[in-house]
This record gives C-alpha cells, structure tokens and sequence, in this order.
C-alpha cells in the first residue's frame, strides 16, 4: 500500500469505528436491553469488535509507515495527504493537509498503540455498563481527533483536533452523566480548556497577522516554520507564549492544571487513555512541533521551562498527601507533564519528546493495573481501603510494582532513561535551578510512586472484607498490562546513554525535525553526565525506600506520615488551595456579574426606555392627537416624525 | 435589465399570495398551502443559488415602474449578500410552518407567510424607500404573532419592541427622505436607488453625513441588536410562539447586520471607517455581556435569546473590523447562525414540551429518558460554542482573525466570548440533561420520525458547512471581495486599520 494509503488509513479507520458505534449507540439507548453483571450484550459484542478493529487497523498502518520510513533515507521519511481547502476568505488559506515526519510518527505509534490496548482493555472494564457503545464511540472519535492533531500541518486543522480531543474528554469524564459532579468535572475540564484554547487562537492570530505584510500570512506550521526568524524576536515572543498558553490548558500547567485531578471522575480506561498517554500530552507535541518558533523565542522556552518545573515540584508534592488512588496518579501526570515541558524549554526538544513516549507507556500502565485494583476491589478508589493485595492480583500487582518504578525512575526502566535525559539537559543548558527542581521532584516521585504500591499491595488489608472478594480481571484486561509492562521496561533501550554503552537512535530518529533547533555547539560532558546520572539515581533510591518503609508497616495510615506536618499536609492534599483561589478570583465574579451586575445594568437600560417612552405620551398628550395604546403611539409617533423628517429633508434639498 | 419578473421576484411574490389564500382556507388546508408555499419557496430558491453565478454583481434583476415622483424604475435582485439569506429565509421559513402545529389557525399560518414575503421584499429590492416600507412592515407580522398567540406576557414584551424600533426606523426615515430631497434638488426627480443615493450624498458636508450614518446605524443596531439597544430582545424571543422565534432570531436580526452593509456602509464610507472601532467595540461589549446574561439566566428560552444577542455581536464584530476576513466570516455567521440558533430554539421547546416547563430548576437527567432529543441537543449545542468541524467554528474564527487585524485587543475581549459561550452553553445542558431524574419526570416518548425528519437535516448541514464551508464562503467571496475593495477605494488608505488589506 502506498504510504498515502496507510496515512489515510491511520486516520479513517478509527473514524469509520465512531460513526458505526455511534448509530450502534444512538440505537442501543432507544431500545435499552437489561445487563446482567459483567456481560457483553449481542450488540456490545459488535460495538467491541469495531471499535478495537478502528483502532487497531490505524495502528497497524501506523507501524507499517515507520518501517517504510526506516528503510528510507531519512531526508525522505515524509508523507502528506491532501483532502483540499477547508477555507479559504481574504488572505487565510487552510487545507486538510496531513503529514507524517518522524514527529508525528512517534505521536501516532503511541496514539495508536497505547490506543488500541486501552480500547481491549475497556472492553473488559466497561462490560456489562448500559452505555457501552456509547463509551466506544467517545473513544474512537477521541482516537481520531488526537489523530487529525498530530498529523495536521496547519495549526487550523491542528486546532480541530485540538478542541476534537477536548469535546470527548468533556464526553468521557462525564460519561456516567446521571451523577451531577461526574457531568460537571466534564465542563470544568471544556471551560478551562477553552481559556488555554483562546490563547491558542490569539497565538495564530499573530502570528498570520505578522506575517501578512510580508504577503506571506498563512498558518501552514511548515510555511511557518521556515519564515519565522524574519519576525522580531519580541513579536515571536509573544506569538510563543500565547501558544504556550494553548497548552497550559490541554497539557495541565499551572494555573490551568486545576481540571485534571477531578477528571478523574471518567472511567479508568479514559484516564489512562486520555488524561495520562495522549491528550494531555498535546500540548508538548504542539510546543515541539513549533519549535522553530520557540527556538527563535529564549524568553519563551524560559518561561515554559519554569513554569514546566513549578507544576512538576508543585503536582510532586500534591500526589503525596492524597489518598484516592487515581487522583495520586493524575497529580503525577501534571508533574510528569510539567518533567517534559521543562526539558522543551532547556531546549532539549527531543528528551521532551521521549520522556513523552516512555511516560506514555508506563503511565497508561499505572492507570490500567490501578483500575484493575479498583476493578477487583468493585469500584473501590479509596486508598485507605486497600492494602495487602499482592498475593491476590498475580498479574496486577506486579505490573502495578513495575509502572510505580517506572514513573518513579529507577534504572533500567524507560522511565529512569527519559527523566535522567531531561535532567542532563537542564544541567548542559546552564539551568542549576531546573535541574534542583527536577531532582527534588524526583525524589518525591519516587516517594508517592511507592506510597502508592506499598498502601495498596503491602502489608495487611485495610479492609478484609474487601481483599477477601479480590479477584484478578479476564484476559481483555491482563493482555494489555502484560504488553504495555514491555513497553514500560523496554522504551528505554531506543536512548540508552552513551556512557551505559547504548544508542541514542530516538533522537536519531527526530534529528532530521529537530535539526535546525538543535544546539550543535554543546558537548556534553560524559563524566559530569555520569556523575549527575548517579546522583540522580541516588535520590530516586532514597526517596522509593523512604515511601515504601514509612507505608508498609502495619497500619500504616494514609495521612501525613509525621505528625508535626499535619498542617501543612492539608494544605498540600487541596492542592495547595489553587482551586479555591481561582473559585474565588474568576468564577465567583463572573456569577456575580451574571445573576447580578449584568441584569442590573439592563433593568437600568429598560428604565431608560422607559422613561423614554412616557416622554413620548406626554408629548403625544400635548399635541393632543393620541389618547393610548400602541396601535396609536405607532401611529402618533409615525405622523410626528414624517413632518418633522420630511420638513427637515426638504429644507437639506433646498439648500 | 428590462424584466419584470425574475426569480427572486417569484421568492418575494409566492408568499403574499400564498398568504392571502392561506387567510381565506380553513385550518387544515391553510397549513398544506402554507407548507407547500414554502417548499415552493425553498425550490426556487435551490434553483436561484444554481442558476447564481459568484460574481459580484447584481442578479436576477428585474426592473418595476415606480410611481411617478418616486423615481423612474424600481430594481430588484441578488447579490452574494443577499442571496443566501434568502434561501435561509425560505428554509426557516419552512421550518417554522413545520413545527408550528396542527391546531394552529389560518390567520396563523397567514402571518407567518406575510413574515417571510416581508423579509424577502428587505433583501430584494434596491431602492431605499421601497426597503423602508418592507423594513416597517416586516414589524407588524412579528408584532401580531407574539400579541395573539404569544406567552402570558406577551403584551409586556412587545412595547419595548415596538417603540426601540421605530425609534430606529424613523430615524432611518429622515434620513431617507434628506438622501432624496438631495437628490430631488440635484436631478429635479426624487429617486431612492441606492446607486444613485451613493453618488448624491457624496457631496454632504462631514457633520451631515456623520448624523446620516448615525440614523441609519441607528435603525439597523436596534434589530441586531447592538448593545445597549437589547433591552426588547429576551421579551420578545421568550414570549414569542416557536415559529415566530424562528423567523425573530433565525433571520430578522441578520437584517440588521445585512442593512449595515447594504445600506449605511456603502452610503457613508469615511463615517464606516471612522467609527468601526467605536462600533466593534460595542459589538464586543454586546458578545460578553449577551454571553454574562446567558450564564446567569435560569429559563431555557433566555439562555438562548441571550446567546443569539451574544451572537450577533459576532457579526457585527466581523463587519466593523474592515478585513476581508472579518467580512466574510460575517457572511458565513449571517447563515451560519440562521441555522444553529433555529435548531437550538426548536430542540428546546421540545424538550420544554415533554418536561411541562422552561425553567431550568424543573429540568434534568433528560439524557437517560430522552437520549436522541439529548444527542441532538449536545450536537447543537456544539455547533453553537463553535466547534471547529461544525459550522459555528470557521465564521467565528474569520470574525476574530478579522478583529485582530482592527486591534489584538477587540480580539482578546471578544475571543473571551469563546469561553464564556462554553459556559453557558454547557451549564445549559448539565441542567437541561444530567444529573438524577426529576420529578415530576418529562413525558412523551423520545423523538419521532416526524421530529428526526425536521432535526436531522438541520444537524447533517451542521456537519456539512463544518468541513465544506466553501460551499457557502467561496460563492460569498466574489462579493465580499469586491465590497472590501470598493470600500478601500472610497477611503484613503490612512484611515484604515493597520491589519486592513485590499
């Protein structure tokens, strides 16, 4: 198949499986058949076998394309389908052009990839819900969406899918809309959305209105790209960072992280799916994928690199004090995100990238064993109820071990690999305070990480009742943890650092994209790299050990381990009070002005009215032409004014 | 040139004619005539759009002898501007009879016809004085069907209406007749064509014309309606029957917006340039303060009367921002909207119709016992936020790439209008759809076939000028582009707005 083919396949597929679930959903809602327990209804069958077949078929393309391209010289590994002009009006030109580079082909492995396990692995987690079809079509149009995201080279038709992945992940977390709070984390999760999604919109406003004098305004990224040094550096500042805005909102920065922690209110599958792999990592894509634009902007990338080791420490230390399960891995997201963003802005877009990859795989696996724990403990999420299911979950336990290790960096999982890039390149960038930052929150990573694994799989149960009911889920579920634990533990071989005798064939691969940013006049130092990576190493070591002794003892609590920080611990578990910051900040004033300021000043402007139309009957009165009544106040009004009008334009004719 | 009859003549003629045999029909009957009028209507306007060519001029032009002081010939006609507004009127209007019931009277039907034949007399003709007559006639069809088959509180709401407009109107009339006093003097004969009008009033002196822009902006405001001249609008769309609203917010308050560009621009170029900002400022007070409003509003109707007036403030945002992009996402809105607001205001009554209330204490959980009426009202919603793929996105995105080019700051105030719109739009549906069921619970089953026939369409051309706008946008082009450099030719350079371009 030509690789036109394949690149439409990718993307159609996946479509071709939300528009037949989405009649199978529209259909099964009429005529609701009862469920009985964890069991497929005959129509959930088929609604299963399409949406992992969309999925599935993208993803084998997708694979296809990569080892076409690797047989390629590298210069040549681009593909591109044209599907004509979206619009076209003044000066704006947008195409459904879509393009795979070695870029988007790392987005769309993963996407595909890490996608089409999950969508196997809902399959058994979502068995027996009365919306099944419903849940699969959210997640192959989310599939297609992130899809048409990271292979679109205009920002217009990037933006599409943009909002495409953002109007799903409003769908998936509240999913189970009867309950009120599930609806309503899903429109706080849109709202916020929008706001990064303006500053997306302003970003491009810019930058096609800076180039317009020059006859050159488009939003094509790659016509962009090659004229974006001709803007002044302030321009493209601004331009960068109003982007960047675009992403605090889809990749959870702060002060825009505040709707992740409670999209957790979807299932399981779509945190791991969306609010961990993909979506959520968008907005480092789309950073990346600037990154001529960035690198022309340092006042950018610094900002984007301190605020990317603000959220990391911040989320860092939030994910230790909670005590829901999912909600200490999404906090870990936010920190994890803020990991990537803050190596863009060392510059190192290709350890951004990577560290991507890797946490796409071991995260996606921490959420998946997490929901097999909460699976087998009946949709218990409560970390205070857990503990001591270890020789329970035989396939669970370990692949929950292995992501916890991951996540928290231990050598020689791909974790460890990707994060200690990161750190190197912050050190080599000449950003002392970055990498402190990014030490501590390692440290602190691995402390929550193995919290995590020791409240949940250590010691004796918290809760016997429920242990004792424990049971290890089917195959739809254990498959994909077994595969992505191969990812988790095997991503790290593709950047294997020199000194530990690998190859660096993942940033080999994106060379030829990241090319013109790279930073060719820096040489690392294999000794201080050795020594950082150690020291790292060291850190990580410490911080597991401390988690996991402090949480494994025997009634061990989840609360502050130390009595003297109770305090600070509850500011810390609300996370830091941000949301009640902004609630009252943003969000009560606009109620106000919407329930009160903004109906005042309209009664004000009835009043007016009012008061303008009594002065109109009184004058009616005086000329004693209406007695009352509409039909004769038009008419009264009429009459009066064609005299004066007419007497008026015939005095103007005269002139 | 010399025809008297023309298609767009047909589209202004079948509906009084259908309107009077529909008066004089009984009940049944008149609602068959009123339907198979405006699927006739429809039909040629299917025809007009394949037999328009995308160019700029004026076509389908039919010439009318006018009395004798009045001018020698009245012309009338399409253009990119009006054309599709056209159709769109036939095609609400035909919804409108749709959903507007069987036990409805004759009289019923009739008005809403003469509704339609009004607002195609708008924007057919070419001469300003026979525009004014239909502009004022248009009222009085809308005035009668929200008195005497409105909510309870019609009567409050139409006072405000009808005095904010002729206001307006009788503003707009002097300055008419001073354009053709004008011109009386000038060439011995009255005349109200708006080319010849152009030329006349040319030679006014500054202040003259600053207070003839204002008249006429002043007339067209009202109906958008531009802020702070709103204040009639959620009387009026709350108390109005279905179909009316349809018509009010679907097409009526375009007019507004089509005036501002057939009629006050091209007359008053240098007072269009030199008070666009003021103007668009307006325009974005009115987005975020509709959009406030919308938030805040706690019955469904309101919700969406507020978020059409939050609408519209688009539309005049993209036409004061003087850009070719602006402009042209302006026309696509003018549509655009037409379409989506009509949806939203049908699908809401419906859904009102099965709970037995419109305030939105009494809704919710309307998802799990009416999942189709719930899907298409997510849809439409959507569509409405401006999705990019639905056909709210491309017009709203021109509009605000157009305002960047007038000031980064008009398009910061109003790009917050794409957040607040999310707001409401979603708050409307949390309240409308999740949560645990109420009692009481809605009756009625979920949508019909009837019902699916008359959404279905609506939501696959949502989909449809999503992906394809061009269908709509590239026929606008020619005109648009045309006007945007007309405009730059009647104004010195100087005075545009640095992002304007030819």
């Amino acid at each position: 198949m030509s690789h036109v083919a394949l690149l439409a396949w990718i993307l159609f597929a996946p479509l071709a499986a939300a528009a037949l679930n989405g009649l199978l959903a529209l259909r099964s809602a009429r005529v609701p058949v009862p469920v009985e327990g964890h069991h497929l209804r005959p129509m959930d069958r088929l609604a299963a076998g399409i949406g992992v077949a969309g999925p599935l078929a993208a993803a084998v393309a997708a694979w296809s394309l990569g080892f076409a391209f690797l047989a390629r010289d590298r210069s040549l590994r681009l593909t591109e389908l044209d599907l004509g002009t979206w619009f076209s009006m003044g000066q704006a030109h947008v195409t459904w052009l879509f393009r795979v580079d070695p870029l988007s082909l790392v987005m769309v492995l993963v996407v595909t990839t890490v996608g089409t396990l999950i969508h196997l692995y809902s399959v058994g987690y979502m068995a027996g819900d009365a919306g099944f079809p419903r849940f699969l079509t959210w997640l192959n149009l989310f599939t297609f969406a992130m899809l048409v995201l990271v292979t679109a080279r205009d920002l217009v038709v990037l933006f599409l899918g943009w909002e495409g992945v953002g109007v799903c992940s409003y769908l998936l977390i509240g999913y189970w809309f009867s309950d009120a709070a599930k609806a309503a984390a899903g429109l706080k999760a849109f709202v916020v959305n929008r706001i990064g999604d303006l500053g997306l919109l302003l970003g491009m406003f810019l930058l096609f209105w800076s180039m317009a004098p020059g006859g050159q305004a488009s939003l094509d990224i790659d016509l962009l790209s090659a004229h974006v040094t001709k803007l002044s550096v302030p321009l493209a500042t601004a331009a960068a960072v109003l982007l960047f805005v675009g992403a605090m909102g889809k990749s959870a920065q702060v002060p825009l992280h505040i709707w992740l922690p409670d999209a957790m209110a979807g299932p399981t599958p779509v945190s791991a799916l969306i609010h961990a792999a993909t979506m959520v990592t968008a907005g480092v894509y789309m950073v990346a994928r600037m990154h001529p634009l960035y690198h022309h902007a340092p006042a950018a990338l610094a900002f984007i690199g301190s605020l990317g080791a603000l959220t990391a420490l911040v989320a860092a230390t939030v994910a230790c004090t909670q005590t829901n399960i999912k909600r200490v891995i999404a906090w870990s997201t936010v920190s994890q995100l803020g990991y990537m963003f803050m190596g863009l802005g060392a510059g190192a877009f290709s350890a951004g990238i990577y560290h991507l990859f890797t946490h796409a795989f071991f995260k996606a696996l921490f959420f998946l064993s997490a929901g097999a724990v909460i699976h087998a403990l009946h949709g218990e999420e409560e970390l205070g109820r857990m503990g001591g299911l270890w020789s329970k979950l035989r396939v669970t336990g370990p692949a929950f071990v292995l992501a916890a290790a991951a996540n928290a960096g231990l050598p020689p999982l791909s974790g460890f690999v990707s994060k200690d890039a990161i750190l190197v390149a912050t050190w080599n960038a000449h950003h002392p305070v970055w990498f402190a930052v990014g030490l501590l929150t390692a440290g602190l990573t691995a402390f929550y990480s193995f919290r995590l694994v020791a409240l949940v799989l250590a010691g004796p149960p918290r809760d016997a009742h429920l242990a004792e009911h424990a049971h290890e889920a089917g195959w739809a579920m254990t498959l994909p943890l077994v595969l992505l634990a191969v990812g988790a533990v095997g991503a790290g071989v593709l950047e294997w650092p020199h000194e530990l005798g690998g190859t660096l064939w993942f940033s080999a691969w994106l060379e030829p994209v990241f090319y013109p940013s790279l930073d060719h006049g820096v040489h690392a130092n294999a000794v201080v790299d050795i020594i950082l990576t150690v020291g790292s190493v060291a850190v990580v070591a410490t911080g597991a050990a401390i988690g996991f002794s402090l949480h494994a003892r025997d009634g061990a609590s989840t609360g502050a381990p130390l009595t003297g920080l109770q305090g600070l611990w509850a500011t810390v578990k609300r996370g830091w009070h941000v949301d009640e910051v902004l609630e009252r900040v943003v969000v009560r004033p606009v109620v106000f002005s919407s329930r009160a300021a903004a109906p005042f000043l309209d009664f004000l402007l009835g009043w007016g009215a009012r008061g303008f139309v009594q002065g109109l009957a009184l004058a009616g009165r005086g000329l004693a032409v209406a007695q009352s009544g509409l039909a004769r106040h038009y008419a009264m009004v009429m009459l009066g004014g064609l005299v004066a009008l007419v007497a008026w334009a015939v005095l103007s004719g005269g002139r | 040139m010399g025809e008297t009859l023309s298609l767009p003549v047909w589209m202004l003629l079948l509906p009084f004619i259908a309107a009077a045999l529909a008066a004089l029909l009984p009940a049944r009957l008149a609602r068959a005539v009123a339907c198979l009028a405006m699927v006739g209507q429809l039909g040629l306007g299917v025809m007009l759009l394949r037999t328009f060519r995308d160019q700029p001029d004026l076509q389908g032009v039919a010439s009318w002898p006018m009395l004798g002081i009045f001018g020698s010939t009245l012309r009338l006609g399409v253009d990119g501007l009006s054309v599709f507004l056209l159709v769109a009127g036939a095609a609400l209007g035909l919804l409108a009879v749709l959903v507007s019931g069987a036990k409805r009277p004759p009289a019923f039907h009739a008005w809403l016809l003469l509704f339609v034949g009004t607002m195609a007399g708008v924007l057919v003709v070419q001469d300003l004085l026979v525009f004014y007559v239909f502009w004022e006639l248009m009222l009085l069809p809308a005035l009668v069907l929200i008195l005497l088959w409105g909510d309870a509180d019609r009567r409050k709401a139409t006072v405000p209406f009808v005095v904010v407009t002729l206001v307006g109107s009788l503003a707009m009339l002097a300055v008419i007749f001073a354009m053709g006093a004008e011109a009386h003097a000038r060439f011995g004969a009255w005349n109200f064509d708006l080319d010849a009008l152009a030329g006349v009033v040319s030679t006014w002196s500054a202040s003259a014309r600053c207070w003839a822009f204002a008249g006429l902006v002043l007339a067209f405001a009202v109906k958008i309606p531009l802020f702070p001249l709103h204040y009639w609008l959620p009387a009026a769309y709350t108390s109005a029957p279905l179909p009316a609203v349809i018509l009010l917010s679907g097409l009526m308050a375009k007019l507004g917006t089509y005036g501002v560009l057939r009629v006050a621009m091209p007359l008053f170029p240098e007072q269009a340039v030199a008070w666009a900002p003021w103007l668009a400022g307006l325009a974005v007070v009115g987005i975020l303060h509709g959009a406030v409003l919308a938030l805040g509003a706690r019955d469904v109707r309101t919700v969406l009367a507020y978020s059409s007036f939050s609408h519209l403030g688009w539309i005049a945002l993209g036409i004061f921002s003087l850009t070719a992009e602006g402009l042209g996402g302006a026309m696509l809105q003018q549509v655009g909207h037409a379409l989506v607001t009509a949806t939203l205001f049908i699908l809401a009554a419906w859904a009102s119709e099965r709970q037995g209330a419109t305030h939105l204490s009494r809704f919710g959980g309307m998802a799990a016992t009416h999942p189709w009426l719930a899907a298409a009202l997510v849809f439409a919603a959507m569509a409405s936020a401006g999705l990019p793929g639905l056909n709210g996105f491309v017009g709203e995105f021109l509009i605000l790439l157009g305002a960047w080019g007038l000031s980064p700051w008009v398009a910061f105030a109003g790009g917050l209008g794409v957040v607040l719109g999310a707001a409401y739009l979603l708050w409307l549906l949390q309240r409308m759809l999740y949560g645990p069921a109420v009692q009481p619970a809605p009756t009625g089953p979920d949508l019909g076939v009837r019902e699916l026939a008359v959404v279905l369409p609506l939501l696959v051309m949502m989909v449809l000028f999503g992906v394809r706008p061009g269908l709509l946008i590239d026929r606008m082009k020619p005109w648009s582009d045309a006007y945007v450099l007309r405009f730059h030719k009647a104004v010195p350079q100087a005075a545009l707005p640095t992002g304007a371009h030819p």
